[in-house]
């Protein structure tokens, strides 16, 4: 195998691959980066037998076929000591790499392709096609509402499910439940998939630099789905077992909703927070009127109370609510519209988080139940004697 | 009857049911009680404080295998009940069935005489105050007839050739050195539960053990297991609940890497008891380094009816009819006699003795002997804590208040504190620490009624067992915060969980929880120590660093923070938070002394 091309470039392209290879691992051969040269394409693979990235670039000078097997992390440390120059890449018969670029030349012990696991392929006739913006979108409004409770796998990754033409990933962690839909021209078979959060943070963090428009196909099987665009492809498997039902948890009714101003209501909730953090994290909402007031102490620091205007849109009387300002400022970072509604029944019961205009992305949290607020001066203990 | 059946099938599978006889009867009983040399060691001491004796000597030769004698000062047997006393279930101690429930002696079956002259020869002589000596000797069924002899007063007992005729047993006894190593233990367990009384055990002639003119159980612990210790005990004497806790512990920096430093006893009889242990666990949770043991002795004291020694042939276990209390209290008073404040125990509720009818006596506790609790206060908190011997007085704490005083910092990591005739040594690190591990646990115990309900409830599978249990505590889950519900016939639904948990696997935690209320029906979870690793690492962050220069006024405000903190002697991970050197050890190590 013989080539040469620029430093960078090739430095890119397998740090996407990279992220999927493991660090640590039981099996040393998954520790390296499968680069295969066919007549001028070059394919680097990753598989941590979890998920599996492909990505292949275009060599347009001359160059000879071949295949190898090289430690990812040496050669990625390598390319990014190499300023952007032209690097030649030659690997002889006995699996050695020789990586030459002006005044450079580092000579590396690689392995045979032989042992490395196969790459799944994926045979399903499931699939639906979304643009890089559209995907971000979708997992944005959720990757951070999924569980990291390794007891519970059924919630560690997104769940991505169709009801006609509608699209949904959804996620929770039992506390909260972050919902997003996406309606697509035309989805012909019904699926219902758990993707692990790994595989869902990943793809997330390729698409970032990605063009808005392109498209991404994802196929989805019994076991695995994937998701490729271009040159570059990713398969990941998917988690067993059964979403919760969070129909249920949905509130059908709610009696009073309320709309205010995103950033607003952010800046007071980061404030309250200040306080709150030491003191399990409890905030309280306190609605009346046309005011809300937030409200958090802590035993031995202080208080805060912020009030802020607010429409009631309908419902009548006092809501009196506690949240964990942790899962608060997560909805409302990631609530995108200026103005947004908040539906509930009672302090009790799950509230709703929804953008004003569009019904399309929605969060769920379950208040808090504390009693009120104690003193914030500590109660000196008075010796008990009998 | 029997015809039609091949010989087969009668030789296999009917044997016939026939009383054995006599001898095999004894043998076996015998067997129960007497398992090695130890045992009759156990059973003759047992005997002999009954008597009332205050100087025990046992004698022993090749392990006891080949010859034990024991002789004491008590009160003797009556020339006429000689004869009576090598006989099986023959005794002085328990008149009627009733008595079984109220057992006042260590003995009560007569069993233990009669036992070992059916495993090896037996031979008693003894004097009562009034008269003559008389001696009697006993092997299986054969008495000896009662001589006259020459004796001091008290008795002495002398067993020979263990096991001769019971090859069985003789084959399963150990080296010599291993079956003395088990009657050392006996003596010494007894020499440390009952420092009134003088122990002398001597093996092959050579004395190995002698308590004889020490009368402090400290001093005997330090005695038996090392000099050093002294300084790190402490006393436990505890009027409670209708008991009474007496003996002494380790500070939390002494620990052992097994148990066998740990000697409990109950009514002064020596006992094993899982179930004490980890009551003694649970009061160093987190005080000691996983894995570890502190040193204890300890004695409980209660009522006689309220706990039955008649469980085990060798009366090694017990059962407490107020198991719970007894599960509640060895924690909390092992924190108190570290923390020698009121402020935990008012938090054991005392409904045991308008139940059984003790005379209340409150929950009155005797600190440290001679230290008087309430006379100093101090201007930041009025809580009377007692701070331990070995720290930093009242007085000396005054001094460092208004005064100016010496501290020298070394490798930016240790403070150097002197006052009065001591010199501290601190870890400056781990004595923040430990000051902010007990903030934050407080500030977690009162965000306790904090319920973070379930968006999607969980449902936990249990088995039968632990079902049954769980139907059980379910009240104790809820007043934790814990709201679940029975859902189809073996699972459960978790509906909310305390706020300061949401973190913590909360499954793995429930099951836990129900192993251990099955184990120990008092189990009480301490959630605190559930999130104890977060609050460490929490504590830790905070905490100032080794290596970072400390200010007099930083010095001084920590020495006073750490005064009043409620647990001095370990960081939460169980370094020791500081070392103590006298102005005495440092004349030592110049040889001024």
């Amino acid at each position: 195998m013989k080539f040469s091309c620029n430093s960078q470039f090739l430095q890119k392209a397998m740090g996407i691959v990279d992220k999927a290879i493991p660090v640590r691992t039981s099996m040393p051969i998954l520790e390296n980066m499968l680069i295969e040269l066919n007549s001028g394409e070059l394919k680097l693979t990753g598989n941590d037998l979890e998920i599996g990235i492909q990505n292949s670039i275009r060599i347009e000078n001359e160059s000879t076929n071949g295949s190898v097997l090289v430690k990812s992390k040496i050669l990625l440390s390598i390319l990014s000591k190499l300023q952007n120059q032209t690097v030649q890449i030659s690997v002889d018969e006995n699996n050695s790499m020789s990586l030459k670029s002006e005044n450079v030349d580092f000579d590396i012990l690689c392995s045979s392709k032989e042992g490395y696991p196969e790459f799944p392929s994926l045979s399903t006739d499931i699939s639906f096609d979304v643009k890089v913006s559209e995907l971000r979108d979708l997992i944005k409004h959720t990757i951070f509402s999924v569980s990291m409770d390794e007891t519970k796998q059924f919630l560690n990754g997104i769940l991505i499910k169709n009801e006609g033409n509608d699209l949904f990933f959804v996620s929770t962690d039992g506390y909260r439940l972050s919902l997003k839909k996406h309606t697509l021209e035309s989805i012909e078979k019904e699926f219902y998939v758990i993707v692990p959060y790994k595989a869902m943070n990943e793809l997330n963090k390729i698409i970032q630099v990605l063009e808005p428009d392109k498209i991404v196909q994802v196929k989805l099987s019994d076991t695995q789905v994937s998701f490729a665009l271009d040159s570059f492809l990713m398969i990941s498997r998917i988690i067993n077992g059964k979403f919760p039902d969070y129909n249920q948890v949905l509130p059908k009714q709610t009696e009073n909703i309320f709309t205010l101003s995103r950033r607003i209501c952010l800046e007071a909730a980061e404030r309250a927070s200040i306080i709150a953090t030491s003191s399990n994290n409890v905030v309280r909402f306190i609605f009346e009127g046309d005011k809300l007031g937030i409200k958090a102490n802590a035993i031995g620091l202080g208080e805060f109370y912020e009030e802020i205007a607010i429409t009631r849109i309908s419902g009548e009387g006092e809501v009196r609510v506690a949240f964990d300002v942790k899962l608060l400022l997560e909805a409302l970072r990631n609530i995108e519209s200026d103005e947004f509604k908040i539906k509930c029944n009672d302090g009790a019961t799950p509230f709703m988080f929804e953008p004003i205009s569009e019904g399309d992305y929605m969060y769920v949290i379950m208040p808090i139940r504390a009693n009120e607020f104690q003193p914030t001066q500590v109660q000196k203990e008075q010796p008990v004697t009998a | 009857m029997r015809a039609g059946y091949p010989e087969w099938y009668l030789t296999r599978y009917s044997r016939m049911i026939h009383l054995l006889d006599a001898k095999t009867i004894h043998k076996i009983a015998a067997g129960e009680v007497i398992e090695r040399p130890a045992s009759i060691v156990k059973e003759l001491i047992e005997n002999s404080l009954d008597a009332g004796a205050s100087r025990i000597v046992v004698e022993v030769e090749s392990g006891g295998k080949k010859h034990i004698r024991i002789t004491d000062n008590g009160s003797g047997i009556l020339p006429e009940d000689m004869p009576l006393a090598p006989l099986p279930h023959a005794t002085s101690k328990l008149q009627t069935l009733d008595d079984l429930f109220c057992i006042q002696s260590f003995g009560f079956r007569g069993e233990a005489l009669g036992s070992i002259c059916h495993v090896a020869h037996l031979k008693i002589q003894s004097k009562t105050a009034l008269f003559p000596a008389t001696q009697i000797s006993a092997y299986q069924d054969h008495l000896s007839s009662v001589e006259t002899i020459s004796h001091p007063q008290g008795t002495t007992i002398e067993v020979s050739d263990l096991f001769l005729d019971i090859p069985v047993r003789h084959k399963f006894l150990k080296s010599d050195a291993t079956e003395f190593s088990y009657i050392h233990d006996n003596v010494l367990h007894f020499s440390l539960i009952l420092p009134h009384v003088e122990f002398i055990l001597k093996h092959n002639g050579k004395e190995l053990l002698n308590s004889s003119g020490i009368t402090d159980q400290k001093q005997r612990v330090s005695l038996f297991w090392g000099k050093e210790l002294f300084s790190k005990l402490i006393s436990i004497d505890f009027h409670l609940l209708g008991m009474h806790f007496r003996g002494c512990m380790s500070d939390p920096t002494y620990t052992c890497s097994n148990r066998s430093k740990q000697i409990l006893s109950v009514n002064q009889r020596p006992i094993k008891s899982s179930l004490l242990q980890k009551a003694i666990q649970l009061g160093f949770k987190d005080l000691i380094p996983a894995n570890r043991f502190p040193l204890i002795v300890l004695d409980i004291q209660m009522p006689a009816e309220n706990v039955d020694v008649n469980v085990h042939p060798q009366k090694q276990e017990v059962r407490f009819l107020y198991t719970n209390q007894v599960f509640e209290a060895i924690p909390k008073l092992i924190q108190s006699s570290f923390n020698g404040g009121f402020s935990s125990m008012d938090s054991l509720n005392i409904p045991f003795e308008q139940r059984i009818g003790v005379q209340s006596q409150g929950a009155v506790i005797h600190t440290f002997e001679g230290r008087e609790e309430s006379s100093f206060s101090y201007p930041v908190t009025k809580i009377p804590y007692a701070i331990p011997e070995t720290l930093f007085s009242p007085a000396t704490f005054q001094e460092i208040k208004t005064s100016h005083f010496e501290f020298l910092q070394i490798y930016d990591t240790y403070l150097i504190v002197t006052a009065g005739h001591e010199t501290w040594i601190l870890d400056q690190h781990a004595v923040h620490e430990r000051v902010l591990y007990e903030k934050f646990k407080d500030q977690s115990a009162m965000s306790k009624s904090i319920l973070q309900p379930l968006l999607v409830s969980e449902i936990i599978d249990l088995k039968p067992d632990l079902f049954a249990i769980y139907l059980e505590q379910k009240p104790l889950l809820a007043s934790l915060g814990f709201e679940t519900e029975e859902f189809g016939p073996a699972q459960l639904v978790v509906r909310s969980v305390p706020a300061v948990f949401t973190l913590l696997d909360m499954k793995e935690w429930l099951l836990h929880f129900l192993d251990q209320s099955k184990e120990m029906p008092a189990y009480t979870p301490d959630l605190i120590v559930q999130q104890k690793e977060t609050l460490q690492m929490a504590a830790c962050k905070a905490a100032i660093k080794a290596g970072k220069k400390m200010s007099l006024a930083e010095t001084k405000e920590l020495l006073q923070d750490f005064i009043h903190s409620p647990s001095h002697y370990t960081c939460p991970h169980g370094r020791p938070l500081f070392v103590s050197l006298g102005k005495t050890e440092l004349e030592k190590l110049f040889l001024r002394r």
